[in-house]
């Protein structure tokens, strides 16, 4: 099988000229952020990590939005985040299904294997994604002349946060204290963890559906998930708001609950995929 | 080897693709199947090569039943419908990848298919630089390279010029020698008189008729 990993490794990443387009995307999200929303902070202040939480931070919900009055922001870079890892890894899995893979699966002789290899190979995939994220980051702030091996966040980066929230209560302004563990968890972990349960869902929708049709319901189903939060159980997608961690706000989710969550999605998703794939038909419809 | 298709059927949007197919089948015979286009040739290929979930039926290889004891026939070697390999290498490098998998095969061993089947081993083009004959020779490479003890070859001839239809000729030929089960569809009604031992011709998804090549048997 490990033959099998690394062909996945070498034709579905190293070659994927996609990710050029989430480097340039981060790139791109970092400039914007830096000459725009958070313009006003003294830039040396600003470390990796909050670069990593403005990039995931999220919104308020709509729900909650309109209940306040407050107007709804659409939170199109937390959206955008997870729909670009979609389209990086949209089409590999289904091509090789419908290619070279058959050549494959036909000697390896077991299909169980070939679909334990394409979920390693979705993993590794947002490992890249997120080793761009983070790379990105810290090269930022280094050319900043920000502190980029503070793994903590700014008071700078947290009082404008703490402002621009509309409805979440922060905990900036009352009792929030986050370790570095905690923010590694939050800003890192966490929507590493959902990135990996959309792009497994995304894996196994692609066996029923394809891959453009299942893109579009797994966008659906993100934006679904910045509507209605915290009253709809499972829409984990939404524990990918870094900022509704319940270590910087009162009404938040908790970490663990976030990761169990991504864990259960993974594991449901890989065995629906695994049963399907059991009997799947090699041929175009 | 011996294959028994036991009343298979299979069921694509309302439409039998499969309808009833019983079939035995077994080493040192070709096998040619014929039928227009559309007429489930290449589904019944498929479902041999454990790419289909048949609706009801079943197929045995040498008394094991296939989805139950194992999920793909034992040292197959297949062609069906357009050969897919990877775009950014050599034929040999293809060839030297699929091989790996099982180390059934040496380099020597590549060579020698690749010249026989027409293909210069040396060539360093890549895969996709190839003009369909020469992606219709590396597919055949493909599925004969792990001295099969099951071929099928669906429609082996496309894009092949006369020598490239000796050239498959000749390897079926020599595959039967070996005892092969050799399964092709094809439709060039010429090729499968010389080749085949028995033709089936398929209609609707059902077989419609089984005859004994009498010509190639006095042959």
């Amino acid at each position: 099988m490990y033959k099998l990993i690394l062909h996945d490794i070498k034709e579905g990443i190293i070659k994927n000229k996609r990710f050029i387009a989430v480097l340039l995307w981060f790139v791109t999200f970092s400039v914007y952020a830096l000459l725009f929303p958070l313009y006003s902070i003294n830039h040396k202040d600003i470390t990796s990590f909050d670069l990593l939480l403005y990039f995931y931070k999220g919104e308020d919900p709509m729900f909650d939005a309109v209940l306040t009055g407050e107007p709804f922001e659409f939170p199109v870079f937390w959206m955008m985040n997870f729909i670009l890892l979609l389209f990086v890894v949209m089409h590999y899995m289904y091509n090789d299904l419908n290619g070279f893979g058959i050549q494959y699966i036909v000697r390896i002789k077991k299909r169980i294997t070939w679909w334990i290899s394409k979920c390693i190979w979705c993993f590794c995939s947002c490992f890249i994604f997120f080793f761009i994220c983070v790379l990105v980051a810290f090269a930022v702030t280094i050319l900043i002349g920000g502190k980029t091996f503070d793994f903590t966040n700014s008071y700078s980066l947290m009082e404008k946060l703490a402002n621009d929230m509309n409805y979440y209560s922060m905990k900036f302004w009352g009792d929030m204290e986050v370790s570095t563990g905690q923010v590694i968890m939050c800003e890192l972990v966490v929507p590493f963890m959902v990135s990996w349960a959309v792009c497994q869902i995304q894996m196994t929708l692609t066996l029923f559906l394809k891959p453009t049709v299942s893109f579009i319901v797994n966008c659906a189903f993100i934006l679904v998930s910045a509507y209605i939060q915290n009253y709809i159980p499972g829409l984990f997608i939404s524990c990918g708001m870094s900022l509704h961690n319940i270590n910087f706000v009162y009404e938040g989710f908790s970490t663990s609950y976030c990761v169990l969550g991504c864990f259960i999605a993974i594991f449901i998703s890989f065995l629906i995929g695994a049963i399907k794939f059991k009997k799947y038909n090699f041929v175009e419809e | 080897m011996k294959i028994k298709i036991n009343n298979i059927n299979k069921r694509f949007k309302k439409h039998d693709v499969l309808n009833q197919i019983s079939l035995d089948m077994e080493s040192g015979n070709v096998y040619g199947f014929c039928g227009y286009n559309g007429c489930g040739k290449t589904m019944l290929m498929r479902a041999i090569c454990g790419l289909l979930n048949l609706d009801s039926g079943s197929i045995i290889i040498d008394d094991k039943q296939m989805k139950k004891d194992f999920d793909f026939p034992e040292n197959l070697g297949f062609l069906i419908e357009n050969p897919a390999f990877l775009e950014d290498y050599s034929g040999f490098q293809n060839l030297e990848f699929l091989t790996g998998i099982k180390n059934m095969a040496d380099d020597e061993k590549i060579r020698d298919t690749l010249i026989k089947v027409g293909l210069n081993p040396e060539d360093k083009r890549k895969y996709k630089k190839y003009s369909l004959g020469m992606k219709q020779r590396l597919g055949i490479a493909a599925a004969v390279i792990e001295e099969p003890e099951l071929l099928i070859l669906d429609e082996p001839t496309n894009a092949l010029d006369t020598e490239g239809v000796r050239m498959v000729k000749n390897i079926i030929k020599e595959e039967k020698k070996k005892n092969t089960l050799v399964i092709l569809a094809c439709h060039d009604k010429i090729f499968l008189n010389e080749v085949s031992d028995v033709f089936i011709e398929i209609e609707y998804g059902k077989i419609k008729s089984i005859e004994r090549n009498l010509q190639n048997e006095e042959v």
